[in-house]
């Protein structure tokens, strides 16, 4: 201890002027700043961030760089190799006057930036700690200490810094790339990486500076040798870069997000590779590379949109296409594609498929279902800009949300009494009432109580309300039927349910296998929130629980959604003919329905046309064509 | 008669800088009680020489062995055990005496404070200047000093008296003969100063192109040439390039 504390001592006399002109240099820098920036500028971000950051970089640069190529410079090396406790040791004193110099200057600039603040505004800002990025501290942390190590390669300390952030943007370039390409690192990984990054850096250090200039070698043999330490401290981030990348090449393409054109003749679809778990974080990251691609649907020819795996598209989410999902049938007349590489946003028409040019307006798509037969005139086309139309619960009911400068102003509209209702006065009418989930049905509302326990019956004219005892509290609305009757969904059944008469029709539900099973969820396969045709049948997909005790529902079974045929006017469920041809344990999205018919994504690998009256099937497209190529 | 013990051991020590060969096979033993004086013009392999027995060089071939240790194998213990004075000061110019001492003192086993205060009284070390304000000669007294503090076995000086005013040099070579080498312990010294030698020396070695070309005791030199008196001009005819190195270093200090 006492030749560390010598070695110590040698430290702070050559660097006690340098430190206490930094601090001055500091204390000047910030009382310049103080008076200059207006006193809103002293938030916590600025305080911190920059005035922490340019306290730390300013030790980084006079002394942090400065203890090993000070040696260098001076050629004291040998000064320092013949003492007894030689090289070694005056490295183990350096590194520690380091840590200790860099964690002075951030609690120096903490406390600068807290006293400045406190005189600027009369108030200390938010805690440090609170504020500070626990990804980029701890990649900051290494960073700097990769300038530390550098500083043995190099004559004057003034290269450090520069030298540093070269190697680094050398060594870590397969980083970016699995940065780019997966989205980021686990959390596990980067903290591993970091702590590779810091034991890397203080290994080349040493190595550097204790033996690499030993016994008289040359700076070449210094860095070249520092380099290859370096490189061997990287290798296990380079190994896991190369083998996702391995694994990157070896996933198979899933078809993601799909949407059909207006008109129904071109498809555009998503094919995504999604990351592979690593083994080292918990799994929680889902990045994925897409392809856009459009498809004919009468011909089956596809060709890409943009650039492979950096290329994505979308509904162009305007009033219409929000319009069209309520309530036509969900066809897009505008689709947006985007290219990361180029940056550029491309919009094509959903009808022809074809590309509108930049500078000419697509104009006021073309509407299959014309507002005016839901009473909404005024609508299109003087509003539409200025309100969009979203959804909070099944049926009629819609939103009108006005961009205004501050808030947004709600209405719901009631097309079945032509009412529009203020929602700041709806609530205030219906004493309270938690209108996150409404239902708006001919004649009357349902809503939900504040407790969110009990429904009950609303007159939003009025404020009027009434128990609703026609659905019990584990029922849920599954659908609503245009004659005014309701879906529910109770568990272990299905049954249709008349508001009017409270006269309840059960719906049969065969199992799979003809087996009765617990269902957990039904939803319509026709995702447009349209009420259903009282009168002909429409596909709905089921799921079920896989537990022998229906009430407790312990043993969840992790079965996909399955379609089925739900014919309310005979009161039954159907599963698909067999001669269909669809495995009960494939999963199927829905892209858009019409009664039986289905175009819908099959096992994510197969965009697929079914016709469950008719009990045929036919795949359109499959990824397997994108391996093929 | 007590055995003699080698302090320092070389064999078939090499070096070469590149292509530059700066050492060729050179074999030397330095017994204890004794002063080994190297002589050779500038580039002969001196410095390297001395290098390599402090570790400081690594050779191309050969061992080197100082109290029967490898330098390049157990440094510290080679290195506690020698004592060296460089032909330039080369300690950090804000470094006083003081400093110096406090920074090697705890580094040194056998450092004695004791023995720092007497050896300084006796070079009027200065001890409060810095490194940076000192003359040559005022470097040269505490390096001197730094060397002998630590009771070392082993003295290595690299010309330690070259382009000393002649009162210092009469001065800190009066001390190095009072007080080196210690009991038990050897010196080697490197200088091309043929009156050094005469005065210092037990055993001269004449290194040349990095080989050791002549190997002779004083004893036998002044029983086969001369009196003891003319030691020095003898050896100024038997090195003639030394003589010559002598003559333009005089030159230059004068």
């Amino acid at each position: 201890m006492r030749v560390l504390r010598v070695f110590l001592w040698k430290e702070w006399r050559e660097q006690r002027w340098i430190l206490a002109g930094l601090a001055g240099g500091l204390v000047v820098a910030m009382a310049i700043l103080a008076v200059f920036l207006p006193a809103r500028t002293w938030r916590p971000g600025f305080t911190y961030d920059w005035v922490v950051g340019m306290c730390v970089l300013a030790a980084l640069f006079t002394v942090g760089s400065d203890l090993l190529s000070r040696e260098m410079r001076r050629e004291r090396l040998q000064f320092l190799e013949r003492a007894p406790a030689g090289l070694p040791m005056a490295f183990a004193a350096k590194l520690i006057f380091f840590v200790a110099v860099m964690a002075g200057a951030a609690a120096f600039g903490i406390a600068l930036a807290a006293g400045v603040a406190w005189v600027r505004t009369g108030a200390l800002p938010a805690g440090f700690f609170e504020k500070l990025d626990e990804t980029a501290a701890p990649m900051l942390v290494a960073g700097i200490l990769w300038v530390f190590a550098v500083s043995a390669w190099v004559r004057t300390n003034a290269m450090a810094l520069p030298s540093a952030v070269l190697l680094l943007a050398v060594f870590l370039l397969p980083w970016w790339f699995v940065i780019t390409t997966f989205q980021g690192f686990d959390p596990g990984e980067l903290y591993l990486f970091v702590l590779l990054g810091v034991v890397g850096a203080v290994v080349t250090a040493w190595w550097s500076f204790v033996k690499g200039v030993a016994r008289a070698r040359p700076r070449r043999v210094v860095v070249l040798g520092g380099l290859l330490v370096a490189a061997i401290s990287f290798l296990p981030s380079w190994a896991l870069a190369a083998v996702r990348t391995h694994e990157w090449s070896r996933l198979e393409y899933r078809l993601g997000s799909s949407y059909l054109g207006t008109g129904g003749r071109y498809a555009w679809m998503n094919v995504q590779r999604q990351r592979v778990r690593s083994p080292l974080g918990d799994g929680t990251w889902t990045g994925s590379r897409s392809t856009a691609l459009r498809l004919d649907l009468e011909t089956g020819e596809w060709s890409r949109l943009g650039t492979v795996e950096e290329s994505s598209v979308m509904a162009d989410f305007d009033w219409s296409w929000t319009y069209r999902r309520l309530l036509g049938p969900g066809a897009c007349s505008l689709l947006s594609l985007h290219d990361q590489s180029t940056d550029e946003t491309i919009r094509f028409d959903g009808r022809t498929g074809e590309r509108i040019h930049p500078g000419t307006s697509p104009g006021a798509p073309e509407l299959e279902v014309e507002p005016a037969d839901f009473g909404l005139e005024e609508f299109p086309p003087l509003t539409r800009s200025r309100w969009s139309i979203d959804r909070l619960g099944i049926g009629y009911r819609l939103i009108w949300r006005r961009r205004e400068e501050a808030s947004s102003r709600v209405l719901y509209y009631d097309p079945t009494r032509e009412l529009c209702i203020d929602h700041a006065g709806l609530e205030q009418a219906a004493g309270g009432a938690d209108l996150g989930w409404l239902c708006v049905l001919p004649g009357r509302w349902l809503a939900m109580d504040p407790e969110g326990k009990r429904r009950f019956w609303l007159d939003p004219v009025s404020g009027e309300r009434e128990a609703c005892d026609l659905i019990e509290r584990h029922e849920r609305v599954a659908a609503v039927i245009d004659d005014g009757t309701l879906l529910l969904l109770t568990g272990d059944s299905v049954c249709v349910a008349d508001p009017e008469s409270g006269e309840r029709r059960p719906i049969q539900l065969p199992g799979p296998g003809g087996e009765p099973r617990a269902i957990d969820d039904l939803q319509l396969a026709d995702q447009t929130h349209r009420p259903l045709e009282a009168d002909s049948p429409v596909i709905v997909l089921l799921s079920f629980w896989c537990s022998c005790d229906r009430t407790t529902r312990t043993h969840r079974c992790g079965c996909p959604y399955r379609p089925a045929l739900l014919d309310l006017a005979a009161g039954t469920i159907e599963w698909p003919s067999p001669e269909l041809g669809l495995s009960p344990d494939v999963h199927v999205g829905p892209i858009t329905c019409d009664g039986p018919r289905m175009i819908g994504i099959e096992d994510v690998r197969r965009l697929v046309r079914y016709d469950f009256a008719a009990a045929t099937r036919e795949v359109i497209f499959s990824v397997d064509q994108l391996s093929e190529e | 008669m007590k055995k003699k013990m080698k302090i320092l051991q070389v064999e078939g020590l090499s070096k070469a800088f590149g292509r530059r060969e700066v050492l060729s096979d050179v074999s030397l033993e330095v017994p204890d009680d004794s002063i080994t004086v190297i002589l050779g013009s500038n580039g002969a392999g001196k410095s390297t020489l001395l290098r390599c027995v402090l570790g400081l060089v690594k050779p191309s071939s050969g061992t080197v062995r100082v109290l029967g240790k490898n330098p390049l194998k157990e440094p510290r213990a080679v290195l506690e055990a020698t004592g060296f004075v460089p032909d330039h000061p080369d300690a950090y110019g804000w470094m006083t005496a003081e400093d110096l001492f406090y920074f090697l003192g705890a580094q040194y086993p056998n450092w004695s404070a004791e023995r720092a205060v007497r050896l300084c009284e006796k070079l009027s070390v200065p001890m409060d200047r810095s490194f940076d304000a000192m003359s040559r000669g005022e470097a040269a007294k505490v390096n001197l000093a730094a060397a002998l503090i630590p009771a070392p076995r082993l003295l290595l000086l690299d010309e330690p008296f070259a382009r000393l005013a002649p009162p210092v040099r009469e001065e800190v070579l009066s001390v190095f003969v009072e007080e080196a080498p210690l009991p038990g312990g050897a010196a080697l010294l490197a200088t091309h100063d043929l009156e050094v030698a005469a005065r210092v020396a037990d055993r001269v070695l004449m290194l040349e192109g990095g080989r050791i070309v002549h190997d002779a005791r004083v004893d036998e030199l002044i029983e086969a040439h001369t009196e003891e008196a003319q030691l020095t001009a003898t050896l100024r005819e038997l090195y003639p390039h030394v003589a010559a190195e002598e003559r333009r270093e005089v030159r230059c200090a004068s």
